[in-house]
């Protein structure tokens, strides 16, 4: 079910119903209403997905019942291997499998060895990265003893398919998450009338912004050979676009989704294009997976604390390791390898953490060092974005030699004339929300009702008017 | 108190949507150029020339033979042939025309045209289509009415919606009043009766065609059986046609059969005319998949013949 579909339009306020009156005050009923009601969410992409999440949340729920139950470190380290060998092993078979069966065939084929074999015809379920991460991060916690198992196999099933962020985040860590389903929520004006304004936020960006920026770049990805060094960086910029707001508007769908239901999820993205230098940008961007790699890999391998030879290796192994999560093909890992390449020079020398404040703190305007900085740093991340994109890593390699030997004096524009006067709404409204959660909240704690409400129904109407009118997926939901 | 504060002031917001999103819609139609406004469309005339053919409808009696369908019918049968042969028709096809829209034209002309057979043109895709295209050619060139709503309410799309709105005001305000859609819009020419000549053959009409085929969407199967009830109800004779299109088209179109066309050929009744009436590529028609004026003579004739041998014509009246 999308979040950007009839069906979801449908489904939200039937479950916000039931959650509320039919759930009353007893906290048990609310948990199994919502863990009902995200089983069919889940479901309602392929019943069969539904057995993997339940196999994987009971592995986890039983390896921590039984973690809190033992004190013998051989028994826990064998528990904490159990969950780490099912989780990522589901992972590897359902994700990577074809990937190692090719790269096989293709090392053989170096050493003048040829033999075909044939796919393996397997569906990768929505969202496994996702809960994968979510369950492991439980298994991880309880084992190192910075949580308490949980005893409420309802608590921890909901808490693993908690619609909401199920199949593409925000990757919430157990012990920030699992605690609130044994709360009773309460209902808040506030926090649900500002989810709402989220929601209505991410909307916006993807089916406005990120599925008209799609249909651009697919065409300019799918002709590269065709257009000019522009036209390439026009079509490497219009992806950064969709890519952001594809993703960060479902987590703002997800983030403002789970406040009507009273739960608080971690922020996801927070303004990451007007980052000065690619450690801030990568402190902004896609927040849950970059901390959880930084707990559960970055920091057990030593982090940043050894030699260089160690940063650097530490470094390499979390971004390429970043990649590969994103996706079984070369050219992620690739995406990895660049932006590690880009990261290193600040880890380096020491100046990783020298924009910790958001940009133009306080100010209207930024100054124009931030703002050439800003744009050099925008410039990596497409550089690096074009590997993301591509099919293959031939059609990487030749896309950046045409951007940067192809003519800068010819530029075949958006097929959309409206695209070019909608993006820059959205930048003008996610820089004056820069500083918040999300981008609406300034306005909905400052301006005037009428005001507000002009704006909100505005956006309503840009939606009626530019969204893309077929069934566009979130990209996220391929990892 | 809080929810219910929340639950009023969301009613209230959604109310104001409702309210001020189609005064949005007109007015952004109004102030910028329609090709700006990337879900408002507003096909005046259309390809089809539907605006003429509806006109045309207007005070027009009974015939012997109604055809429905797709851009393959209106370019495909001509009125004139079956006039010859000794039977009144109209031809009812419209661009793109799906089974959601068909439904539409049949309960609105059915009982004026109190046809004694309709020949209803089909292929593969006809439960695929989304219906958008042709909702939009009605929009522009047909009244707009609560029909009109029920259609787009079906096909469930934001720019057949938003076209509606901005369709409905300018019918409102008179400004198409005064279109008056050119008979002749080379190579086409609109022939009374619906049909619209296309009197060119291409040069290559060869080339690999990659249709889209798959489960039919439910909107539209559910509409296409309606239609077909309809037709019984009212005892009307239906003949389900396919229409000759390219060598390459149908081959494509039949490699990977859609569950409509495997529904189609297990029917005794689908006429499939492809192969029929000895038509050839490079002579008979001007795409891959319509027939310039020379394959729709021979065709239409090959129609009749075959239709006679079955003994599905009517009585002329």
């Amino acid at each position: 079910m999308l979040f950007n579909s009839i069906d979801f339009g449908l489904f939200l306020p039937i479950v916000f119903i039931l959650y509320w009156w039919v759930g009353g005050n007893d906290l048990r009923t609310r948990n199994v209403i919502l863990l009902i009601s995200s089983y069919v969410f889940y479901g309602w992409w392929d019943p069969r997905f539904l057995v993997l999440i339940a196999f994987s949340t009971l592995v986890d729920y039983v390896v921590g019942v039984r973690l809190g139950s033992t004190s013998d470190e051989r028994s826990r380290k064998f528990l904490l291997w159990t969950s780490l060998a099912v989780n990522l092993g589901l992972l590897a078979y359902f994700k990577y499998s074809n990937f190692f069966l090719e790269s096989f065939v293709d090392a053989f084929s170096l050493f003048g060895q040829r033999f075909s074999v044939e796919r393996l015809n397997i569906i990768l379920p929505v969202g496994i990265s996702f809960y994968t991460f979510q369950t492991l991060s439980y298994s991880i916690d309880v084992y190192r003893n910075k949580m308490q198992p949980t005893k409420d196999p309802v608590a921890f099933a909901t808490y693993v398919s908690f619609f909401p962020q199920l199949v593409a985040g925000p990757i919430e860590r157990a012990e920030k998450l699992l605690p609130q389903f044994a709360t009773l929520r309460v209902f808040r004006y506030d926090k649900a009338a500002d989810g709402v304004r989220q929601m209505l936020w991410g909307l916006f960006k993807k089916m406005v912004i990120a599925d008209n920026c799609a249909v651009e770049v697919d065409r300019i990805f799918g002709q590269y050979h065709e257009f000019s060094g522009a036209t390439l960086l026009l079509g490497a910029v219009l992806f950064a676009f969709q890519i952001y707001c594809d993703f960060s508007g479902y987590s703002d769908i997800a983030i403002g989704c789970a406040r009507l239901f009273g739960f608080d999820l971690m922020k996801n993205f927070a303004f990451p294009y007007f980052s000065r230098d690619i450690a801030e940008f990568w402190r902004r961007w896609h927040i849950s997976l970059s901390t959880w790699f930084r707990d559960y890999v970055y920091v057990p391998l030593g982090g940043s604390r050894g030699g260089t030879a160690m940063k650097v290796r530490n470094t390499f192994i979390i971004f390429i390791v970043s990649g590969f999560w994103h996706g079984a093909n070369w050219t992620f890992l690739a995406w990895g390898a660049l932006n590690a390449l880009f990261f290193l020079p600040l880890l380096l020398s020491g100046r990783n953490r020298n924009n910790l404040r958001t940009v133009a703190h306080g100010r209207w305007l930024p100054g124009a060092g931030e703002l050439v900085r800003m744009l050099f740093t925008f410039f990596l991340t497409c550089v690096a974005w074009v590997f993301f994109r591509a099919r293959n890593m031939d059609q990487a390699l030749g896309y950046l030699k045409g951007m940067f030997t192809g003519s800068y004096l010819e530029i075949v524009g958006p097929t959309m004339q409206s695209l070019p006067y909608l993006l820059i709404f959205f930048l003008l409204l996610e820089w004056t929300g820069r500083e918040h959660e999300h981008a609406l909240q300034r306005t909905g704690d400052r301006w005037p009702k009428p005001f507000r409400w002009s704006l909100h129904i505005g956006i309503v109407s840009l939606i009626g008017l530019f969204m893309a009118t077929g069934e566009t997926p979130f990209i996220y939901f391929q990892f | 108190m809080e929810m219910r504060r929340f639950l009023k002031q969301l009613a209230l917001f959604a109310l104001a949507c409702v309210l001020l999103y189609p005064l949005v819609v007109v007015a952004c139609s109004i102030i910028l150029p329609l090709s700006f406004v990337k879900n408002v469309k507003h096909p005046l005339g259309g390809n089809g020339h539907m605006r003429t053919r509806l006109a045309e409808l207007k005070g027009h009696g009974p015939v012997d033979v109604l055809f429905l369908g797709s851009s393959h019918t209106y370019r495909g049968f001509d009125p004139r042939i079956w006039e010859a042969r000794g039977y009144s028709s109209f031809n009812l096809g419209s661009s793109s025309q799906s089974p959601v829209q068909t439904e539409l034209l049949v309960k609105e002309y059915l009982d004026q045209l109190e046809p004694q057979l309709v020949i209803y043109e089909v292929y593969g895709v006809l439960g695929n289509l989304d219906g958008v295209e042709s909702a939009l050619d009605l929009i522009a060139n047909r009244k707009v009415d609560l029909a009109s709503l029920e259609m787009v309410l079906r096909v469930k799309n934001m720019l057949a919606f938003n076209s509606l709105i901005y369709g409905a005001t300018r019918q409102l305000l008179g400004v198409d009043r005064s279109f008056n859609e050119p008979l002749l819009n080379p190579p086409d020419q609109y022939i009374p009766g619906g049909f619209v000549e296309h009197d060119e053959t291409a040069a290559d009409t060869t080339a690999t065609v990659r249709t889209t085929v798959g489960g039919p969407k439910a909107f539209q199967w559910n509409a296409f059986q309606r239609t077909l009830a309809l037709l019984k109800v009212q005892g009307v004779r239906t003949v389900l046609v396919e229409a000759p299109t390219t060598r390459p088209f149908n081959t494509q179109l039949h490699a990977d059969p859609s569950e409509v066309d495997q529904w189609l050929r297990e029917r005794p009744d689908l006429l499939d005319m492809n192969g029929a009436a000895g038509l050839v590529d490079s002579i008979h028609f001007y795409d891959h998949d319509h027939m310039s004026q020379k394959g729709v003579v021979l065709f239409n004739n090959a129609l009749i013949n075959t239709l006679a041998e079955r003994h599905l014509l009517p009585r002329s009246r």
